[in-house]
């Protein structure tokens, strides 16, 4: 590696003299390129390694103007480094290949390249990357060409937004080295450069998650900044940036590590996945869960963890507890207490139990396996259960059992994710059919607040069941109805979903136990603390979200076991100290989905 | 001196040429080709021509030039380079006289190095379409080294070194086993031959540095050689 310093010189002959960082693992290229570059009369510094060039360019942000690097590397991937470049230091990076492929190309591009050059280089295409340099530059000042070297070589003016945004000049630099130059021109610039350092960008993030990601807009997120000489336009083009990336890790991140990561750094994911969880219906969630309580947990579960940024899977959760919901509506009927369960249940939405409503499920299974009444339980909601929502769909479906799907909702859930009340009744029936256990998922989750408002279609099916299950079902399943109206701006839609299974499993349970109201809370508590452990829950995510909410919540006494609130680093809202009073349903929801997919 | 002593270290490097101490001069230079210090006696004095040494050494770095230049007319005719080639001749200059011969050698060292991990990779790839999951793994670092490898000999300008890795990639691509193999051994072919021609083409062009050194002891050269002209 040859290191070379761009001081003085050449610098008022600009782009003679231009500082380019290159780097690439091939050492053929890499001479190649170096060469190239010295006959173009830049000042080159080479390196073999992705992380050595960030170091380098960390430690001399202001020497460098330009930075090329290959796209494929060993120790780092190119586009990585292209975003780190252009977050941290706001440099021009062009990127390299020997792969023309489009979509490779593309890539570069929503990554923020400023260019995108094919290998083999050839000395033309070199001569002409000053360009990019000046365009950066240039709606800062004018005077920059000469400038920035003139600077005692400092070049800090020389840094330019590495993202294409046009606007992306005008941001002010903050850091007091490379200030500094910047500011000695004040009068030939429109607006001091801007370079996002760490702070500037922490600031900048916390402004926008307080915000939330979908109502940061810069003049907000400046003022929240509170920070001097950075303007409007900087902060809009850095949260384009930053959108940007958020949406790249977002689609990466298929999976539940990922998935964590994105939740902490925002919101985006959070209402990505919020929205869809109304789309899906509960019936298929239903339909499968309660055919095979573990498989179907499986199923889920690979779901959730697939679905991460899919509202899809969030809303097949939600599904089954709003059929749950209606099957719950249903059992109103007679019950007046039911109905106030229901309400109950519609306050409780809001709470953590969101999460609980897996267990909830599990535990009506439980439940219902000791109670012969309530076997809809197990039967497999006829609607269509997409195994694919993860955990918490089978139980939404198995303790809406069979008909939860329409009637389970009742009065809670305007949401479309309930199933004809009618088929809910027949669920019930064949749910009643089923004994297995796989309702006792349900019912951990649902477990506190489900219980007190699960009875509302429990007592449509079997009138003399403790409602309270059923009251606490319909709770859950009613919390996730409202989730969904709640504004899932996080999590929600996962939070719906696990509502809805609460209420439904809940409910399963109330209807079966006639006089077990308590033995099905007893039981919900004993299945909660299965629940908890059920894999296809992210369970102690899930638990530790649920376990907060329901202790807090009803007061009930279900204590999760397995629950243990460790999992808060993902998640923003932490929902068991924050919303002992179950705060937002987005929280627990996002809550929830955090945990799930953090499996 | 610099000439004499990349001469020797270049000599080295290539693995088909013994270091001698003469040159070594195509029988159709011989003519010129005297007056190196340590030449063997034959190439001293007349040569086949009959003239004075000293006037032939005037031509030997043309000759050598002449062979140079049909070396490389053969070699782009061939397909095997193309003008990135040219390219990297024309950035050797003063500054950095012996650039395209350092990077040629870069590049065969990490292209052997490519070619092994290439061969040792098909071979753990196994024979058929069983153990797709293994292979996929395989054919997926196949692809990167293969992307390397394009990248690399594209930018000397080895053109048919670079369309075989296509090939290869689009074979890999498809798990085709045999079509790997096969271009792995193409690869292989157009490897060794590049390399061939391009030591021959190194070593005329240290022999044509000689002997204009030689022709000219009154230059920069004549600390170099120990020539009597």
């Amino acid at each position: 590696m040859t290191v070379e310093q761009g001081v003085g010189g050449n610098q008022d002959q600009f782009p003679i003299g231009m500082r380019v960082l290159a780097v690439d693992d091939d050492l053929t290229c890499l001479m190649v390129l170096e060469t190239l570059l010295r006959k173009c009369q830049y000042h080159v510094t080479t390196t073999s390694q992705a992380r050595m060039a960030l170091k380098i360019l960390r430690e001399r942000r202001n020497d460098f103007d330009l930075v090329i690097s290959d796209v494929h590397m060993p120790d780092m991937d190119g586009f990585h480094l292209l975003e780190k470049v252009g977050l941290e230091m706001d440099l021009p990076v062009i990127m390299l290949s020997a792969n023309s492929d489009p979509k490779v190309v593309m890539k570069g591009i929503t990554h923020g390249a400023c260019d995108y050059l094919l290998k083999p280089i050839r000395i033309e295409e070199l001569k002409n990357i000053w360009q990019h340099v000046v365009r950066k530059k240039k709606p800062d000042n004018k005077n920059n060409v000469d400038k920035p070297h003139s600077q005692s070589g400092e070049a800090t003016s020389d840094h330019k937004l590495n993202k294409k945004r046009k606007d992306q000049n005008d941001e002010e630099d903050d850091d007091p080295d490379e200030n500094g130059n910047d500011n000695d021109d004040p009068t030939s610039q429109k607006k001091p450069r801007v370079v996002w350092s760490v702070e500037l960008h922490r600031k900048f993030v916390s402004a926008v998650n307080h915000l939330g990601i979908d109502k940061a807009v810069p003049k907000k997120i400046l003022e929240l900044m509170n920070v001097e000489k950075l303007s409007r336009e900087n902060v809009a083009s850095h949260l384009q940036k930053y959108r940007l990336y958020l949406r790249r890790i977002s689609t990466v991140a298929n999976q539940h590590a990922n998935m964590a990561a994105a939740l902490v750094s925002n919101d985006a994911s959070y209402l990505q996945m919020g929205g869809s969880l109304t789309g899906l219906g509960l019936h298929n969630i239903a339909g499968n869960g309660f055919q095979n309580g573990a498989g179907y947990r499986s199923v889920t579960s690979n779901g959730m963890l697939g679905r991460l940024n899919s509202p899809a899977g969030m809303s097949i959760h939600g599904l089954p507890s709003s059929g749950i919901v209606q099957v719950a509506a249903h059992v109103q009927g007679g019950r007046s207490h039911l109905t106030t369960n229901q309400r109950q249940f519609q306050s409780a939405i809001s709470n953590a139990n969101v999460l609980q409503g897996m267990p909830v499920s599990l535990e009506l299974n439980q439940i219902q396996s000791n109670n012969k009444g309530l076997n809809y339980i197990r039967q497999p909601i006829p609607p269509t259960v997409e195994t694919t929502t993860t955990a918490f769909p089978p139980d939404m479906s198995m303790v809406a059992g069979g008909g939860s799907n329409g009637s389970f909702v009742g009065g809670a859930s305007e949401k479309p994710l309930f199933l004809d009340h009618g088929r809910c009744n027949e669920n019930w029936s064949n749910a009643a059919a089923h004994s297995t256990g796989s309702t006792t998922l349900f019912l951990d989750h649902f477990d506190v607040s489900s219980r007190s408002s699960l009875p509302i279609h429990l007592q449509g099916t079997k009138a003399d069941l403790g409602c309270r299950v059923a009251s606490a079902s319909s709770n859950g399943a009613q919390m996730i109805s409202n989730a969904p109206q709640q504004g899932w701006d996080r999590l929600g839609a996962p939070s719906y979903n696990h509502l809805n299974n609460v209420g439904s499993s809940s409910a399963t349970l109330s209807i079966q136990d006639n006089g077990g109201v308590d033995m099905t809370n007893q039981r919900w508590d004993a299945n909660n603390a299965s629940l908890m452990r059920t894999p296809s829950f992210s369970s102690t995510t899930q638990s530790n979200f649920v376990d907060a909410s329901l202790v807090k919540h009803n007061g009930l006494s279900v204590e999760i076991p397995g629950v243990s609130i460790a999992r808060q680093s993902n998640q923003q809202h932490n929902l068991q100290t924050g919303h002992s009073n179950f705060g937002s349903l987005e929280d627990v929801a996002g809550f929830m989905v955090t945990r799930e997919w953090t499996r | 001196m610099a000439a004499h002593v990349s001469l020797c270290a270049f000599l080295a490097v290539g693995p088909q040429q013994q270091l001698q101490p003469s040159l070594h001069i195509p029988p159709q230079a011989k003519q010129g080709k005297v007056v190196v210090v340590g030449v063997e006696p034959t190439y001293l004095g007349l040569g086949k021509t009959g003239l004075p040494v000293w006037m032939l050494v005037g031509f030997g770095a043309e000759r050598l030039g002449a062979d140079m230049n049909r070396l490389l007319a053969l070699l782009f005719h061939q397909g095997v380079l193309d003008e990135q080639f040219l390219q990297l001749q024309q950035l050797q200059d003063e500054t950095s006289p012996n650039f395209v011969s350092e990077v040629v050698t870069i590049f065969f060292h990490e292209s052997e190095k490519l070619l092994t991990s290439l061969r040792s990779l098909l071979m753990m790839v196994e024979g058929d379409d069983d153990q797709d999951h293994e292979g996929g793994l395989e054919y997926g670092k196949i692809g990167v080294h293969l992307n390397q490898f394009m990248g690399s000999s594209s930018s000397i300008g080895a053109k048919r070194v670079r369309n075989v890795c296509l090939a290869f990639r689009a074979a890999s691509d498809h798990h085709n086993r045999h079509g790997c193999l096969r271009a792995l051994e193409q690869l292989e072919h157009e490897y060794c031959y590049l390399k061939n021609k391009l030591h021959e083409f190194f070593q005329l062009e240290q022999q044509k540095v000689l002997a204009a050194g030689v022709r000219y002891p009154m230059n920069h050269y004549n600390n170099n050689n120990n020539i009597n002209s």
